[in-house]
């Protein structure tokens, strides 16, 4: 390094920039300046923040921002604002870049207000913001936030990314407003449905603010007052009342830590799951209730039991060749069969060469079953008197060690060559096989390039379906939305030891 | 509308005799306290005052109107609810009996004052996530104080709503952290100290920052008032909190400064495990570090009141281990306590720790923050503390002071008390409800109840002043100097052991 002072004088990069050649390549002296904006108004944004590596700036009030003494070379220049969605870009200097443009989407807003049937406002309704995904070829919810209505009936709910959601009311903040009166309604989504599947969606555009009202009865509730057996005093619990489907009530609910008992309030009449859970990790514990409510409820008990080994074997099938392997190769995978995410991860174990395996830590409930394997396809799967093959799923019972999975892996099933039809480059597509028989342990599912090849098919009929997008775009689980894909399914027949080709037309993923 | 008796009322009546016919009746009318229209629809709930246990409810007609029929001869309390309106209840007891006027009684609801408005930072941007807190001028225990009434964060707009207050007089006092200011921990002296090294300055209405100009909002009932605030960001510096006790322990920190009378506003808070923390952004002022460290079965405090100026500025911060409290109550006359009494420790910070006792008198806390407490016995007005001595702690005055470190136990000598004041108020010869009854220097006060009457229980022996004050509710009447003006026309009185006197007392004008 020359020995310059060490506060460089301001006419060095004045000189610098007259003489047009830097006298050292490194030396830092470029520029990257620019304006942040509203990409739906086009209006600068003021006080958002501009960071590159190592530095960081606040726009001023036309929304301009300058970083200055950079050396020559690409750098990564992020813009971020409350309300709006972050958002870079990459920007090479050397030389200086003074244009640089960074367009921020804001977020949006749904407001509303929620009303009984006298045009009341109700204060403490618990407004959910839902968002929808495929899981297993079925729709699953999340709740993405929750806001309850003020003294007005209005809630508002902020910083809500794009994207398609549903709305519901369901229950009290805390407790209702007259805790004398127990007056609820029941859970309605917006639109007045009672039910997801009819449910009108929202759709959440950048900048721009949604309004959504609700409506709602007020009816006679009830009380569940219970206690949980089983209970370890002071241990971390919760006790949640559901919906059939797994959906929160969103009832009030007070539990004793140091005893376990429990009192639920303002309960409309209707079908629950009492659900309770102690504890953390491997050492929780679980006790599940299928609980009617048609007045108040005096002294139910929850027993918490904990979790359990769900064992099993998968056996080759004795038809086999002798050639072929005699040794399994199985991901077993179960999850958790509710309509709602929970916070459950789906639970997963792989067949050891003997073709047992064991799932651990299953706490008591209902399962999706899955079967993947290598080299054939699940001929028969028991577990008791229940045919996995026929519903796919499975109930874990509270307290006692469940039959073990018995399974039989078939190495005689066909092939088919999948051919991908698409003009251009349609980028990652998927490919589903669907059998008629609708047992999903035989649904194949995978990622088509231009070709594919799936071996160990059973035998049978098949919808094939191709698309692009995300991988979860179909619902195949779901008689409409297979309905509204018909169009673009492939029929094939699979015998055994046959090998049949299909040609799909790969189309987008969304549903027309 | 006419409530059906429920099953123990209906004993009671029958035990009562004599008036199963008809029993006694309590009716009225339901109104807004602000506008004096009726109110339908309004739940009216009457309780016995013996046994609080047995209610009926009914709901107001279109007039307002409301009525209990064939109700046994006693003392009732009445209370009222409805969505839109605080809830509320009649001022004393509603005596129901022969020759008693009770169909006119006249019980308001107010409607909630709302306080509400936005928060915005110098250059008018909404301040999202300010911290809002609403403090209230209460009467507790016939002491006025300040205490924290509700808060809130500002939304994405800078807005906050506090809706269903009472009529009163509040304080409010916003503080935040500048967005942006998170860079700080990013980049530290990468960025622009203008950036990084910023924090709000604490605002009080009307919009101040000191706290001594700050101003009450006086709302009436069903009032909406509107209360702005602009916060302006101030440089900031980085306290770094040194603490070389307590290895492997979690030390939660909390730093305050001292903002309205007995509410010192919380600046930040945090927890650390290792000998260093840093708190980021704060202003220059005036402040004091807690710290606390638990390990299950220890618990130690540490504390130090500090300057921060424009500089960063090194505290440490000594942890001391937390005194204990073991004591025993004993009724001067033998025999048991009853079950709802407690030791309360009315600490100087204003907060206060309620010990409750087992069967043979014993309390214990194993760890209570070094300082002074005054001690009390709360939970039955008839037994008071007689006489108390500590071992361990330094008795100075009425006050315990409880050194970091120390094992203290307390000996407390509880007495019953069996003398007995009644009586009734009156104005122009004419029996007075809801007029404020006080005693003093015994500290307690009583509404009237509907027939005028009054009664204190469980006095001890001595000389006591006896007053009525018309519209007393917000007479601050354990302290001196508001009850003086009442003092020279109030009655004496000398209460010995089970006696019983009788006064009839005229409102004070």
């Amino acid at each position: 390094m020359p020995s310059y002072p060490a506060v460089r004088p301001v006419w060095f990069a004045v000189a610098a920039a007259l003489f047009a050649a830097p006298l050292l390549a490194d030396e830092p002296e470029f520029c990257v300046a620019g304006t942040v904006l509203n990409a739906v108004t086009g209006e600068p944004l003021h006080r958002a923040a501009v960071t590159i590596p190592q530095s960081a700036a606040l726009t001023d009030a036309a929304g301009t921002f300058r970083f200055c003494q950079l050396s020559a070379g690409a750098y990564y220049a992020n813009a971020e604002k409350p309300g709006f969605v972050a958002s870079g870009s990459r920007v090479v200097v050397g030389p200086s870049r003074e244009d640089l443009v960074l367009r921020l989407q804001p977020l949006s807003v749904i407001t509303g207000k929620v009303v009984d049937e006298a045009g009341e406002p109700l204060q403490g309704v618990l407004v959910q913001l839902l968002s929808t995904l495929v899981a297993d070829g079925r729709r699953k919810v999340r709740a993405e936030s929750a806001v309850a209505t003020d003294d007005r009936g209005e809630y508002r709910l902020a910083g809500v990314t794009a994207g398609r959601y549903f709305l519901r009311a369901a229950g009290w903040e805390g407790a209702a407003p007259d805790p004398d009166a127990n007056e609820a309604f029941a859970p309605v989504y917006y639109g007045g449905a009672t039910e997801l599947a009819s449910a009108s969606p929202v759709t959440a555009e950048p900048g721009r603010d949604l309004q959504a009202d609700f409506s709602v009865s007020l009816r006679a509730a009830y009380r569940i007052r219970g206690s949980i057996t089983s209970f370890s005093p002071l241990l971390p619990a919760k006790i949640e009342l559901l919906g059939v489907g797994g959906e929160p009530s969103g009832t009030p609910v007070t539990l004793d830590t140091a005893t376990g008992a429990f009192q639920i309030d303002f309960v409309v009449p209707g079908s629950y799951i009492l659900r309770a859970t102690q504890g953390k990790g491997r050492e929780r514990n679980r006790g599940e209730l299928a609980q009617p409510v048609s007045a108040d409820v005096k002294a139910v008990v929850v027993p918490l039991a904990g979790s359990v080994v769900v064992r099993g074997i998968v056996r080759v099938a004795a038809s086999s060749e002798p050639a072929s392997p005699s040794s399994p190769n199985c991901a077993i995978k179960l999850s958790p069969a509710e309509d709602w995410i929970s916070a459950e991860d789906p639970l997963e174990a792989s067949t050891e060469p003997s073709g047992e395996f064991a799932v651990e830590d299953v706490l008591p409930g209902r399962y999706r079953v899955g079967m993947d394997c290598a080299s054939g396809y699940i001929a028969a799967a028991r577990m008791g008197d229940a045919d996995l093959l026929a519903t796919g799923e499975l109930r874990i019972a509270p307290g006692t060690a469940p039959p073990p999975i018995e399974a039989v892996l078939a190495l005689d099933g066909g092939t088919v060559d999948v051919t991908a039809s698409a003009e251009g480059d349609p980028g990652p597509a998927w490919v589903i096989l669907l059998p008629a028989s609708g047992s999903e342990l035989r649904t194949r599912f995978a990622r088509l390039a231009s070709k594919l090849i799936l071996s160990g098919v059973a035998p049978g009929d098949y919808q094939a379906y191709a698309w692009t997008g995300a991988p979860e775009a179909f619902e195949y689980a779901n008689p409409d939305a297979r309905q509204a894909w018909a169009g673009r399914a492939v029929s094939v027949h699979v015998g055994e030891r046959d090998r049949q080709s299909i040609t799909l037309k790969i189309t987008a993923g969304e549903t027309p | 509308m006419i409530a059906l008796l429920v099953a123990g009322l209906m004993a009671a009546l029958q035990a009562a005799g004599g008036q199963a016919a008809g029993g006694h009746g309590i009716g009225g009318v339901v109104v807004n306290a602000a506008s004096g229209q009726p109110v339908a629809g309004a739940r009216v709930t009457l309780a016995s005052v013996d046994r609080r246990d047995q209610r009926l409810s009914v709901v107001s007609g279109d007039d307002g109107r409301f009525a209990f029929k064939g109700l046994p001869q006693g003392k009732y309390e009445l209370s009222g609810q409805r969505r839109g309106l605080l809830a509320g209840k009649w001022t004393g007891a509603i005596v129901a009996g022969p020759g008693q006027n009770t169909d006119g009684i006249l019980l308001r609801l107010s409607p909630p004052a709302i306080i509400s408005g936005k928060v915005v930072d110098d250059a008018g941007e909404p301040v999202t996530l300010a911290l809002v807190e609403l403090l209230a001028s209460r009467l507790i225990d016939g002491h006025r104080s300040l205490i924290e009434a509700a808060s809130k964060r500002t939304d994405d707009t800078g807005g906050y709503r506090f809706s269903a207050l009472p009529a009163g007089s509040y304080y409010l006092v916003v503080s935040g952290v500048p967005w942006y200011a998170k860079f700080n921990e990013m980049l530290g002296d990468a960025a622009p100290r203008s950036m990084t090294h910023t924090g709000y300055a604490i605002r009080y209405h009307p919009n101040v920052s000191d706290p001594g100009a700050a101003e009450p909002l006086i709302l009436k009932a069903g009032q909406e008032a509107t209360a702005n605030f602009a916060l302006i960001p101030v440089p900031a510096v980085s306290v770094y909190v040194h603490c070389e006790q307590g290895e492997n322990l979690t030390k939660q920190y909390t730093l305050t400064t001292a903002g309205l009378p007995g509410n010192p506003v919380h600046v930040r808070e945090g927890s650390e495990t290792g000998d260093l923390y840093n708190l980021w952004d704060v202003p220059p002022g005036h402040y004091t570090l807690r710290a606390e460290a638990t390990d299950g079965s220890h618990t130690w405090y540490g504390t130090n009141e500090f300057d921060v100026a424009a500089a960063d500025t090194d505290v440490s911060v000594a942890l001391h281990e937390a005194p204990s409290l073991s004591g025993m109550v004993v009724l001067e006359t033998g025999g048991s306590l009853p079950a709802q009494l407690t030791v309360r420790l009315y600490g100087e910070s204003g907060r206060s720790q309620a010990l409750a006792l087992d069967n043979g008198g014993r309390f214990s806390i194993p760890a209570i923050p070094p300082g002074r407490y005054r001690i009390e016995l709360r939970g039955a007005d008839e037994f008071y503390l007689k006489i108390w001595f500590a071992e361990g702690g330094r008795r100075e005055g009425e006050m315990l002071n409880i050194p970091a470190g120390a094992a203290v136990r307390l000996n407390l000598s509880a007495a019953k008390g069996v003398g007995r004041i009644s009586g009734t108020v009156n104005r122009d010869g004419q029996p007075l409800p809801g007029a404020l009854v006080v005693l003093t220097p015994a500290n307690r006060a009583m509404p009237s109840n509907s027939d005028g009457s009054y009664e204190f229980r469980g006095l001890a022996p001595g000389e006591y002043a006896l007053f009525a004050v018309e519209d007393g509710a917000d007479l601050e009447y354990a302290n001196r100097a508001a009850i003086r003006p009442y003092l020279g026309s109030a009655k004496k009185v000398r209460v010995a052991s089970g006696s019983s006197d009788n006064l009839k007392l005229d409102v004070a004008k």
